[in-house]
């Protein structure tokens, strides 16, 4: 799922899978067999044991969640990690983006890149297509189908239908409430593009070689300015950044932006 | 431009409140040129006859211009405002310029115009055109002129009212009603409670008086001076009547509730408008008929010819049959004292049909003047052109231009242009600005009037309508502007057509722009939507393909549009002729009907959030919103199992809007969606989604924004709502809950769940609780016992759809399909169970009742069970109680105080006594032998545990615990061993008696048998130990 080279990106493991491999951890090593007896609980009727149980063990050891010695699996981060669910995402995000070279990255930053042209495929296999057309190994529906789930788990978007609505409120949201202050401070005039040069090394899936700011990323400032969160400004006589045009919408031009604390709420 | 003098000069001149009334020289140089007339031979009133297309010039060579001086009746017929007058009026122009053809020594030409609607007015253009010779006549229609003027106007409409009941008294026409009938309706009008409610204002006597003598824009027919309602009679009259009034009019009174009957009598009283008017005027029929024999015979005597326009006909009323008689008669014959009379007249298609029986054989030509004649976008735009033409135009160049003979050529032409590039229409050559209109603005704002005028701004497609509520209202609104800074142009008054541009992105962000007032955010969308191209695009130095100066000139400078490029869309982005498709291109694709569906639910949302109407497609947005919810917000990632979600948002009440057509519960709603401009994006966005199928549409970007800060905005709380658990990144209740009445299920049904080993306990719980469990029941005297049995059986369903909740929200899912079976993978999220386990173990099971509102929706239900079983368990617990004290006190009487020593003495005893029975060859019942023919130390150890078990449920305070060690059923153990020992008693008790009587007979006989003695002694030995245990109870 989150390997390099060519990786299969089962629908199997999804990040509720993942997590329930990594809580059940949360208190003690097991045995894969005493991992595979204590998830599949039902002892009375015909229990079926998929792959989608191996798949997410391995998608768990991959992201370096858990790990195995002498055949015990034990959790590889702290049990506050996988407590929460914002905890959980966040961890993962940041090990799921840290490898430019693997095929959920490429994917990712393909989707983004796509901008609007995303919504020329109409169901995933198209999607898919799509993506192997953009030089991305050879991406097949199935690998699509799995790689929804963790894009939209991960906040590049928002599912419906055959669709991801390509927003990335979510992905850049957890990076302010959690970076930001590394650099900066809230509630201070930062210079838009010391901002976009810096959300870009946080995620990296996001900044594009033409360095224009595509939708999915335009549309969570958007976002995160109609949920208060943070103020676009366009002052005079200051270097403008330009979100991905939305004539419709007042912020299109932005020369400085204000992180508020709210972000963190 | 002096604005104020142009205004002037369209209320002044150019644009009366009665358009025929304009002056002849700005209606000179408003005419637009019929090009299309379709003209029919003969009166009938087919029009799909052979007919021929002729422009107004043709109509005039060849049917005006009569030199062989053929008797022609003309009628130019076409629907209320289309032009009829115009083209006569011009017509009569045209012939009497014409200084070719026209010989005012040979041609009488008369103009009967239309002047106030009004029939005074009419008789006033007879007297005016001195075409009464007969001085009698003449002072009697001058009497009538004047007295409609002057009389008193109660005694007038008393004259009216007094006329009609005259009228009926002398109708001697059995044909609509027999005499006796009319001497009724005579007697009806006659009352004078009646005769007040006719003569009510608003009744039909004053629109009958209003008619003769009140200018108007609307042409009186005689036919509407009664109306139905007018019979509906107020409750004081009818009672008043029928106590007092005469026969006849209670006779009338009870017919008039019947609708056909009034339909009829309306009718009737109708047709006697003429009459009335004629004997209010104290003129006959046959004196009405003389004015215009009289005029033909003066003429004719003067060896002149007759041509006569009459404007609008159905002015007439009163005089109108006389008239057509009169016009009918073809000269030559037996009217050789008659000249030859060309008549134009003016009539509506429903009057002419009405009256069809005076016309259809007289009439040589019809011509129509319809949508074909005035119609077409050259029309309009060249109309529009003409008539602001003339406002701009100084009155004095009009006048100037007319007094010179009104050359069409010469035209003045207005030197105001604007001073930019604005759209203007070719006029004889010339080129004359539409400004502030466009050709856009024009053609649109008359697609906007009502097809049919029935709608509530119901101003129908015709030229005059246009002209009134359009340009002249249009116009009022620019003047106003322009000349005292009240902006409010362009107007929507007369729009009959919702205000939506066709880019509903822009629609919906001209809505948000706070620096404009919400008047100018709707005069900006009205310029979009009819002046320029339904966008706010700002490309190619315009605002949606307006001229941004033309924004500032209106006062609307601040709107600047928006961006460079309209939002491109899926395979269509990069099609660069998007923009100017049309609005249901929004979903390009699509077939028509899907178009019209979409149309008709963008309507529906509009009107709704504009008029606030019920929204009439709202299950389908309330579907889709819940889809939509369904599949965006991550449910699984965001802690909620995906069976959860969707269970909670497919109940029926998940989805509230205001004012939705379906009746559900707003306070169990998931989503709430008042009417707001926020819930208006959110269901348009997902309805244009629907359609197009994608997000891909039109400004689908715009609504993508909109919906996502929508669903994020409202996040928390849908999550919370869909959970009813604030913190959403804790275990969701539902767990507990489902653990809860599994472990509930199970202790009633009697079934151990095992303790210690979290994971046995766990799929324990799992475990479906059978039926077949039920037959494990234990039965107990409890009544409240039996009663939850009985509650727990029937609640079979219920149970099954907790367990499914608690198996399903446990397992993990690929997705939100939650029907899929294929998808469902016995993989769960085991921890959590465990954790709520631990947490139960922990607090060794003492379950609570869970505070819930919301208890009948979705998964709500598993905590309402739960709470039921919980205030089940209280009641049948404390029966459990009373009746484990009860077994405990008919132990204690056999026994007294429960001790193993006790015991195990009584049942040595008891065995003792069973010996005794069997060496006597007594028997002893099975099935107490069997429960007593054991270890004496081993049963009463097993009695000990059972007592203490009771003990134990018995002193414990919690109802659940109380219940899981009754689930043991101590008491059934306890139960069979007092019952037991009464049985053994009642044996004693029995044999003691029996043996004392064989004593009896036994002792003195000579027969006694040894053995009997011994038996007799052993038995006596028994009872002496049954009575010493007695002796022993009764001391303890």
């Amino acid at each position: 799922m989150f390997k390099e080279h060519y990786d299969h990106m089962r629908p199997g493991p999804t990040p509720e899978r993942v997590l329930a491999i990594c809580r059940l951890l949360g208190k003690n090593g097991l045995t894969e067999d005493e991992m595979r007896d204590q998830i599949y609980l039902e002892k009375t009727t015909a229990t079926k044991i998929g792959e989608e149980f191996r798949n997410s063990v391995l998608a768990a050891v991959e992201l370096g969640l858990i790990s195995l010695k002498d055949n015990i699996y034990t959790l590889s981060v702290e049990s506050s990690q996988v407590a929460t669910i914002d905890a959980f995402r966040r961890i993962v995000a940041k090990r799921a983006f840290a490898n430019k070279k693997t095929t959920f990255f490429r994917v990712s930053k393909w989707f983004i890149g796509s901008n609007e042209q995303i919504f020329s495929s109409l169901n995933w296999e198209d999607k898919a297509v799509a993506a192997t057309n953009a030089g991305i190994d050879k991406i097949t529906n199935n690998d699509m189908l799995g790689w929804r789930f963790w894009a939209s788990f991960l906040g590049l978007g928002y599912i419906h239908g055959t669709e991801l609505i390509p927003n990335m409120y979510v992905r850049v949201r957890d990076v302010l409430a959690t970076e930001f202050t590394k650099s900066f401070s809230f509630d201070e005039e930062i210079p838009a593009n010391q901002f976009f040069t810096w959300i870009f090394t946080k995620i990296p899936e996001a900044k594009m070689e033409d360095g224009s700011i595509n939708l999915a990323l335009s549309s969570a400032i958007r976002t995160l300015r109609d949920m208060n969160e943070v103020v676009p400004l366009a002052l005079m006589d200051a270097i403008p950044m330009y979100l991905y045009e939305l004539p419709e919408d007042s912020t299109n031009k932005i020369t400085h932006i204000i992180i508020k604390g709210a972000v963190c709420g | 431009m002096n604005w104020s003098l142009a205004s002037t000069t369209m209320e002044q001149r150019a644009i009366k409140t009665d358009v025929i009334a304009s002056e002849d020289a700005y209606f000179m140089a408003t005419h637009v040129p019929f090009s299309n007339l379709e003209v029919l031979r003969g009166g009938s009133q087919l029009t799909d006859g052979v007919s021929q297309h002729l422009s107004e010039e043709d109509v005039y060579q060849q049917l005006i211009f009569n030199p062989d001086n053929l008797h022609r009746m003309i009628i130019v017929r076409g629907s209320n405002g289309t032009g009829k007058s115009h083209l006569i009026r011009w017509l009569r122009a045209r012939f009497e310029n014409d200084k070719e053809r026209y010989d005012s020594s040979s041609e009488k030409i008369i103009f009967l115009r239309r002047l106030s609607n009004t029939i005074r007015g009419a008789v006033k253009q007879i007297l005016d055109e001195s075409i009464v010779f007969d001085p009698e006549m003449r002072v009697k229609l001058e009497k009538f002129v004047a007295s409609s003027h002057s009389m008193d106007a109660e005694n007038f409409r008393l004259n009216i009212y007094h006329q009609f009941i005259v009228a009926v008294g002398s109708d001697a026409n059995d044909k609509t009603y027999s005499k006796g009938v009319r001497r009724e309706i005579v007697g009806f009008l006659s009352d004078s409670r009646v005769e007040q409610h006719m003569l009510r204002i608003g009744g039909p006597v004053d629109r009958c008086f209003s008619a003769i003598t009140a200018p108007s824009d609307q042409v009186f027919k005689g036919e509407s001076t009664f109306s139905e309602e007018d019979f509906k009679l107020p409750r004081d009259v009818k009672r008043g009547i029928k106590s007092s009034g005469s026969n006849e009019a209670q006779n009338i009174l009870d017919e008039i509730s019947d609708e056909d009957y009034v339909s009829k009598l309306v009718r009737y009283l109708n047709s006697f408008t003429s009459k009335v008017i004629q004997g209010c005027a104290d003129i006959s029929s046959e004196g009405t008929k003389e004015i215009f024999l009289q005029l033909r015979r003066e003429l004719k005597k003067q060896n002149k010819n007759l041509t006569i326009f009459i404007e609008d006909f159905t002015a007439f009323t009163g005089l109108d049959a006389e008239l057509i008689t009169v016009l009918a008669s073809e000269h030559g014959g037996e009217n050789s004292d008659l000249c030859r009379v060309t008549s134009v007249i003016g009539i509506t298609d429903q009057y002419y049909k009405q009256f069809r029986g005076n016309f259809t054989d007289r009439v040589q030509y019809q011509i129509f003047v319809n949508a074909s004649s005035y119609g077409s976008p050259e029309f309009l735009i060249e109309m529009t052109a003409r008539y602001l033409n003339a406002i701009y135009c100084e009155p004095r160049q009009i006048e100037e231009w007319f007094t010179c003979g009104a050359n069409a050529k010469e035209l003045p032409i207005s030197n105001f242009v604007p001073p930019y590039t604005w759209d203007t229409a070719s006029v004889v050559g010339k080129e004359l600005t539409l400004y502030p209109f466009n050709k856009n603005a024009i053609l649109s704002l008359y697609e906007g009037l009502s097809e049919d005028g029935n709608t509530s701004k119901g101003y129908e497609k015709t030229p005059r309508m246009f002209l009134l509520y359009v340009i002249q209202e249009q116009m009022t609104r620019f003047f106003d502007g322009m000349v005292y800074g009240q902006w409010n142009f362009p107007s929507e008054a007369c729009i009959a057509c919702p205000i939506l541009l066709k880019d509903a992105g822009h629609d919906s962000a001209i809505d948000g722009l706070s620096y404009l007032t919400e008047a100018d955010r709707r005069r900006v969308k009205v310029l979009l939507q009819f002046w320029g191209n339904g966008t706010a695009t700002n490309i190619d130095n315009t605002i949606g393909g307006i001229d941004p100066k033309y924004f500032s000139d209106i006062s609307l400078g601040k709107f600047t549009g928006f961006g460079g490029s309209v939002a491109a869309t899926g395979n269509d982005a990069k099609d660069d002729s998007l923009a100017e498709e049309d609005a249901h291109e929004i979903i390009s694709g699509a077939d028509s009907k899907q178009k019209v569906n979409l149309q008709n639910r963008i309507s529906d949302i509009n009107s709704w959030i504009s008029s606030g109407t019920v929204l009439n497609f709202s299950a389908d947005y309330r579907k889709w919103i819940r889809d939509f919810l369904q599949e965006s917000i991550n449910w699984q990632s965001d802690g909620i199992p995906a069976y959860v979600a969707s269970k909670r948002l497919n109940d029926h009440s998940a989805i509230y809007i205001e004012c939705q057509k379906e009746t559900t519960t707003k306070e169990k709603a998931v989503v709430v969606l008042d009417r707001s401009k926020e819930a208006k994006d959110l269901i348009t966005a997902i309805v244009y989604r629907h359609y197009a199928k994608s997000w891909g549409f039109k400004s689908g970007l715009y609504f993508q924004l909109k919906t996502i800060s929508w669903l994020e905005k409202n996040r928390k709380q849908i999550v919370s709502s869909v959970t009813q658990h604030i913190d959403y990144n804790t275990q969701h209740s539902v767990l507990e809950w489902c653990v809860g009445v599994e472990y509930l299920q199970a202790a009633f049904l009697g079934i151990s769940i095992p303790h210690g080993d979290r994971l046995t306990t766990a799929q324990k719980l799992l475990e479906y609780k059978h039926n077949d469990s039920k037959k494990s029941i234990r039965s107990s005297g409890n009544k409240d016992w039996q009663d939850a049995i009985r509650y727990l059986c029937s609640q079979e369903a219920t149970y099954a759809e907790c367990h499914e909740i608690f198996k399903e929200s446990l397992r993990t899912f690929m997705g939100t399909d939650v029907s899929d079976k294929q998808r469902a993978v016995g993989f769960f999220r085991s921890r959590e169970l465990l954790d709520v386990i631990d947490k139960y173990e922990t607090q060794h099971w003492q379950l609570v009742p869970v505070d819930i509102k919301k208890q009948d929706i979705g998964v709500y239900r598993t905590a309402s069970y739960m709470n039921n079983l919980l205030g089940k368990i209280q009641s049948a617990t404390t029966g459990e109680d009373r009746l484990g004290l009860a077994v405990i006190t008919r132990i204690k009487s056999h026994l007294g105080e429960i001790t193993e020593d006790n015991i195990a003495q009584l049942l040595t005893s008891i065995s003792l006594m069973f010996n005794a029975f069997n060496s006597n060859n007594r028997a002893v019942p099975g099935d107490l032998y069997g429960i007593f023919n054991v270890d004496a130390l081993t049963k009463a150890k097993r009695v000990m545990e059972n007592y203490s078990a009771l003990q134990t449920a018995i002193s414990e305070p919690d109802p659940v615990q109380k219940l899981t060690l009754y689930a043991a059923d101590p008491i059934a153990n306890l139960l069979e061993f007092a019952d037991a020992l009464d049985n053994i008693e009642k044996l004693a008790t029995t044999t003691a008696n029996s043996v004392n009587k064989e004593k009896a007979s036994l002792i003195g006989g000579k027969n006694v048998d040894a053995i009997v003695r011994r038996g007799i002694t052993t038995l006596k030995h028994a009872k002496d130990e049954i009575d010493r245990l007695e002796v022993l109870n009764n001391v303890n």
